[in-house]
């Protein structure tokens, strides 16, 4: 017979299925990776349950969890990360911050509407990886940069330049192809 | 405030983290700048598209496993 501590538990961890999933996908690029580190995910929470405090932010906890999950199996298979920021995006990062301390924000660029899918995921899949994380928890989990600094374990002013940051690449990153797809020079 | 504190601004407003005393000088702002109020409306737009379009929904298979791991458990 479950507790009724136990059955509060399971269903406040198991509404972040479908979040878990998606996460999943970003770190691991496939379908049965992804469902084996949820799946490894949960069997990790199941242990650490005493550590989780019921009516908290299950959300953020299991993330937590998922990530270090996610990093202990790079570890194992001896396979580092993908590479930090190459320089070339770190530097058009910097420009367009550059630019804006000159002009402000350059609206010239008026192509932006209309994206497709294809747009959104090639532009992210393009972003460094701690540009991406930072991105990906916020602007689709969903989750605040308190959070985000507890998932990633980093200071909270790292989560938000990086996403200062990383939404400025994406826009660029954006706004190129669709200027060449419109045959911009 | 300067088009660079509006930007700044606005991403932490799009992420919901702009303190609400913070709001009003921004919206003041953009009524009056159309650059940043463009800047802004495409930003927001990115966000939400990637919001739209980046969400999935677990297998059939992995939310039977998951439910035997907590049931097991």
């Amino acid at each position: 017979m479950k507790s009724k501590r136990r059955k509060i538990f399971e269903k406040e961890v198991l509404c972040h299925l479908d979040r878990l999933y998606g996460y999943a996908m970003h770190l691991c690029k496939n379908g049965e990776d992804a469902s084996d580190l949820v799946q490894d995910t949960y069997l990790n929470a199941l242990k650490s349950e005493k550590q989780y405090s019921i009516g908290t932010n299950a959300g953020a906890w299991l993330f937590t969890i998922m990530r270090n999950t996610f990093l202990n199996r790079i570890r194992r298979m001896s396979r580092k990360p993908a590479s930090m920021a190459g320089e070339w995006i770190e530097q058009m990062a910097r420009e367009d911050i550059s630019e804006l301390r000159k002009h402000g924000p350059d609206p010239s660029v008026k192509c932006l509407d209309n994206l497709l899918k294809e747009d959104i995921s090639r532009a992210i899949e393009d972003l460094p990886d701690e540009f991406k994380d930072t991105v990906i928890l916020c602007d689709v989990q969903g989750f605040s940069y308190a959070d985000i600094a507890t998932i990633l374990d980093i200071p909270i002013g790292t989560v938000r330049s990086r996403i200062h940051r990383g939404r400025l690449i994406l826009r660029n990153l954006l706004a190129d192809w669709k200027n060449v797809a419109m045959g911009g020079s | 405030m300067t088009c660079e504190d509006a930007h700044l601004n606005m991403h932490d407003y799009i992420s919901g983290e702009l303190a609400a005393e913070q709001q009003k000088p921004l919206m003041d702002h953009m009524d009056e700048c159309p650059n940043c109020r463009e800047f802004f409306r495409q930003t927001a737009n990115i966000q939400t598209s990637m919001r739209d379009f980046m969400q999935y929904e677990a297998p059939f298979e992995l939310q039977t496993a998951v439910s035997s791991i907590l049931a097991n458990a």
